[in-house]
């Protein structure tokens, strides 16, 4: 959708590795993360639930330890800073700053105590302490109208705006310091679908008018077919295929991405009752897998191969900028 | 000036304690009027809250005005006149309220009475809520070890019998209001740390303190912005339940003794003084005392009323 204009780069990630501690020792919930963001680009990260998505996502923005995850190695750089190197002051002072993040849920995400205006003014003056009350309340409308909410409306509470509302005003919180990386988990999941398609169409003015790079974490293809450039298919954790949306949709070369496009519903007319496809068995939990392929008990092209249960299939370049963790990636039909 | 307008500021939303809300009268403010709005008319609605309400500014307004207006010079002993009924209801004395036994105009003693108690039960309800949330509420927030230290802190201080406590602290420094106000203060701030610390720990892993984290607000700003205002509700509602029994408690304390000290005054103060005299003149025991329990009963009505428009 959006071109990548002389592709500077924004955001890297290196081999990030987080884990979550349980009785049974350390499960590790992201296994490996590397990708880089360029100015204006739109990745999308997708994968069924569990798949360690939302985890990704909160540890790109420094916060694994607050949802009770730890970082265990790698790196995630903005403009040569590796945030997770920071000590967390300074991390802080980049939360919202450099990077900022739209949540899953908005209902939830506001403070149902306080005006939408007062939260949105609290993101402002965290990283302007110049900024009086009354610039702050200024900012804070022009951002509401930029994202299509009457400004009027930032003395409400969130209960008195509706989802599609919330929504849009989460985002105004995310773009309220001019973030150079916007992370959004599931913006749309919770919005019905005429209100998804506005909410989508925001993003994409917004991109194209601030230049910022996004992340998209999402399980929903229609999504990622609107509005990403590079899509990063995640399964138990692992990173199995990372490639541009068009080959991700017509030559995907790993079996899960391809089982994922073939479970979505389709719109063709169907004669007679179709069953919606779906992948057998149930996602691999972070830990369950020892050694091999994380996702051979539920291929379909594994045919019990014993490579797939000896080894786990490294993520290699099967493609121009398309990468692959399947050993038979050549067997794999869209 | 009184409990009321004290905490009617401060209702669910926007009194400014260093987070930026908006303030009253910007942009019509709608965070706090809402809410605070639609519970002042979920109060307005009971009418036994509004009736307590309408008694306790009476009794307000009688501690407040009676010692401005009347003339200096009042208050002087006159053994002459010693506890006499009230003129207002036909009782032989030139005072309308009867005088105590040392010949002072009732009416006067009994309001500096229920004006030291109402200031008592104010400032220790004031204290004990901001000390107690904000003692309950970093130790929950911050969790681990200062949870602990703090809640080691409450138990030490939950574990001393009050009486005793107070005695050895009126002993050591002296009675008079601000030591009464110590004394009542060290429980209270237990209950309410105990309230804001329950508060923090079901609060805490919101997703809108998640949020307001991945926007870069610091632990301060979360602790004062979000997680006071979560809890302004409960907090406002134990306040209004406290406020009766510190006046109680205080009374107590005078009345045996280990109060307020002569020449100040109190209710338990004046009742323990003039019920030596019970058999010959029952009515200051009587007034003094009535007056406090309609003090209690009026702001415990008031306390229930408004924790039920909170709820709804």
């Amino acid at each position: 959708m959006s071109v990548v204009a002389a592709a500077t780069e924004v955001m890297r990630v290196r081999d990030l590795v987080v884990e979550y501690s349980s009785r049974d020792g350390p499960l590790r919930a992201v296994d490996g993360a590397s990708f880089e963001l360029a100015a204006g680009e739109t990745l999308g990260i997708v994968g069924e639930s569990g798949s360690g998505k939302t985890t990704l996502a909160m540890a790109l923005m420094g916060l694994a330890e607050a949802s009770g995850a730890k970082v265990r190695s790698g790196s995630v750089t903005f403009d040569g800073v590796d945030m997770l190197a920071l000590p967390s002051r300074r991390r802080r002072g980049l939360r919202g700053k450099v990077v900022a993040m739209s949540f899953q849920d908005p209902m939830t995400s506001f403070n149902p105590v306080w005006t939408v205006g007062s939260q949105l003014m609290e993101t402002i003056r965290a990283h302007d302490r110049q900024a009086t009350r009354a610039e702050a309340l200024d900012r804070a409308r022009n951002l509401l109208e930029r994202v299509g909410v009457p400004a009027e409306h930032v003395g409400l509470l969130p209960e008195q705006l509706s989802g599609g509302m919330l929504q849009r005003a989460m985002i105004a919180v995310a773009i309220a310091n001019q973030p150079r990386v916007i992370i959004a988990d599931e913006p749309v999941t919770a919005l019905d679908v005429t209100v998804q398609a506005q909410i989508l169409q925001l993003f994409r003015e917004l991109l194209a008018s601030t230049g910022a790079g996004l992340i998209i974490v999402t399980h929903d293809f229609g999504v990622v077919a609107e509005l990403v450039d590079r899509v990063l298919v995640m399964y138990a954790g692992k990173t199995v295929e990372l490639a541009d949306v068009n080959s991700i949709f017509h030559t995907p070369h790993h079996p899960y991405t391809a089982a994922l496009l073939r479970s979505r519903p389709k719109l063709e007319v169907t004669i007679g009752r179709s069953r919606l496809a779906a992948i057998p068995g149930a996602p691999a939990g972070p830990g369950e897998v020892s050694a091999g392929c994380p996702f051979r008990s539920r291929c379909q092209i594994s045919h019990g191969r014993d490579i797939c249960a000896t080894d786990d299939p490294p993520l290699v370049e099967v493609g121009k900028g398309q990468l692959s963790a399947c050993h038979f990636w050549k067997e794999v039909t869209p | 000036m009184s409990e009321r307008d004290e905490f009617g500021d401060a209702h669910l939303a926007d009194a400014d304690f260093s987070a930026p809300d908006l303030a009253p009268g910007e942009i019509g403010n709608a965070a706090s009027s809402s809410s605070g709005r639609s519970v002042a008319r979920a109060f307005l609605r009971d009418p036994v809250g509004v009736a307590a309400a309408v008694i306790f500014v009476l009794i307000l307004l009688y501690a407040i005005l009676v010692p401005l207006l009347v003339p200096a010079g009042a208050g002087i002993v006159n053994i002459t006149s010693r506890l006499k009924g009230p003129s207002l209801f036909g009782g032989g004395g030139h005072s309308l309220l009867g005088t105590d036994h040392l010949g002072r105009p009732l009416g006067l003693t009994v309001a500096e009475g229920l004006r030291t108690s109402l200031e008592v039960g104010l400032a220790v309800v004031v204290i004990t809520a901001c000390v107690g949330w904000l003692l309950g509420a970093v130790g929950a927030y911050i969790g681990g070890r200062v949870d602990s230290l703090v809640g080691r802190l409450m138990d030490t201080m939950n574990v001393f019998p009050g009486l005793l406590l107070a005695l050895a602290i009126v002993s050591a420094l002296g009675g008079g209001e601000l030591t009464i106000i110590l004394v009542l203060s060290i429980e209270g701030i237990v209950i309410f740390g105990r309230l804001g610390r329950s508060i923090t720990l079901t609060s805490k892993h919101a997703e809108y303190v998640l949020a307001a984290k991945a926007f870069g607000a610091s632990p301060i700003r979360i602790l004062l912005g979000h997680l006071r205002l979560t809890s302004a509700a409960a907090v406002i509602a134990l306040a209004l339940v406290q406020l009766p029994q510190v006046v109680l408690l205080e009374a107590s304390l005078s009345y045996v003794g280990f109060g307020i000290q002569p020449p100040n005054t109190s209710i338990g103060l004046i009742v323990a003084e003039e019920q030596d005299f019970i058999s010959i003149q029952a009515w200051p025991v009587l007034f003094a005392g009535g007056c406090l329990a309609l003090t209690c009963v009026s702001l415990a009505l008031i306390g229930l009323s408004v924790r039920r428009a909170l709820r709804s």
